[in-house]
């Protein structure tokens, strides 16, 4: 059970450890990975293109399902809301770039010369990502986000070192949220009965 | 109107002072509202226990309640109101002077 506050700033971070606590949004951050991976794999822009927004709505269900019949539900203040939105916006403008990416490799020709920087190119999106993990780690508060940047930060160094189509970052990006979110949840599930309000 | 903070020993609001309704208000002081089970959750206060003291801090003019349903399930929501910010803050106001 989480522990009680009498510090309002505390009470604030509690409030915010409730989007992140269950690992929900690790699990979906995860399947919305592999499954832009696996569009890119086989050349499913559209795949690519719906995955991260699908996630989103699932992880809202989910969450309505799973989470607030065993947390209860809490409006964040107002400025708490903006300053999501507004870092919610920066992801959508990376994540843009990282689709920019997807249809550039898509289309272009790897045979080309100049292989190097195309190799350091392939490692991209990956990288890209790990920065977007950073922000996931301000905006929800949580350390395991930073852990899954230094995945993303790995799985572009093995994409450059084996010479990898970009779309294996992403599964190996997808391996640690996967993880640790299915971990999260099986303990907030254990730890979290539902509440008979 | 229930006691205010002129009524209470040292000028602390007595309607705020007690340990369980201060909890309740420093963690709505925090967000813009939360239902009855978060609420449950966080203070780990019994449901009647939270239940009086809600209507307490309701009749103070601390907090609005409001009840909607969800399908069957009736939902309880709590918000700090501008009065019971304001208290909140002479509290620890108060709270900062008499301490060392």
């Amino acid at each position: 059970m989480a522990a009680k506050s009498l510090d309002v700033n505390e009470a604030k971070a509690i409030a915010y450890q409730t989007l992140s606590e269950d690992g929900l949004v690790d699990l979906f951050a995860a399947f919305g990975l592999t499954l832009t991976g696996i569009g890119w794999l086989y050349g499913f822009v559209a795949l690519s293109a719906v995955a991260p927004a699908a996630m989103v709505a699932l992880w809202v269900a989910a969450r309505a399902r799973i989470s607030k019949p065993r947390m209860g539900s809490v409006t964040l203040r107002e400025d708490t809301q903006k300053h999501i939105s507004f870092t919610l916006l920066l992801v959508a403008v990376i994540g843009a770039l990282v689709l920019g990416f997807f249809v550039y490799f898509s289309t272009v020709d790897t045979d080309q010369p100049n292989r190097t920087l195309q190799d350091f190119v392939a490692a991209l999106p990956t990288a890209i990502l790990a920065v977007m993990a950073i922000m996931g780690w301000a905006l929800l508060r949580s350390n395991r986000f930073l852990l899954y940047a230094l995945g993303l930060i790995i799985a572009a160094a093995i994409v450059i070192a084996i010479d990898a189509e970009p779309y294996v970052g992403f599964f190996i990006g997808a391996a640690a949220p996967l993880v640790l979110g299915s971990l999260t949840l099986m303990t907030f599930l254990r730890n979290n009965p539902v509440i008979d309000a | 109107m229930p006691r205010r903070a002129e009524d209470a020993p040292a000028g602390l609001d007595r309607l705020i002072h007690e340990p369980a309704r201060l909890l309740i208000v420093t963690h709505l002081a925090a967000v813009k509202e939360a239902d009855f089970a978060y609420l449950l959750r966080q203070t780990q206060l019994t449901r009647g226990n939270l239940s009086t003291h809600l209507t307490k801090l309701e009749e103070g003019g601390y907090v609005a309640i409001t009840k909607t349903f969800e399908g069957k399930m009736p939902r309880t929501v709590a918000q700090l109101t501008k009065a019971g910010k304001a208290a909140l803050a002479a509290y620890s106001k108060a709270m900062r002077k008499m301490l060392p």
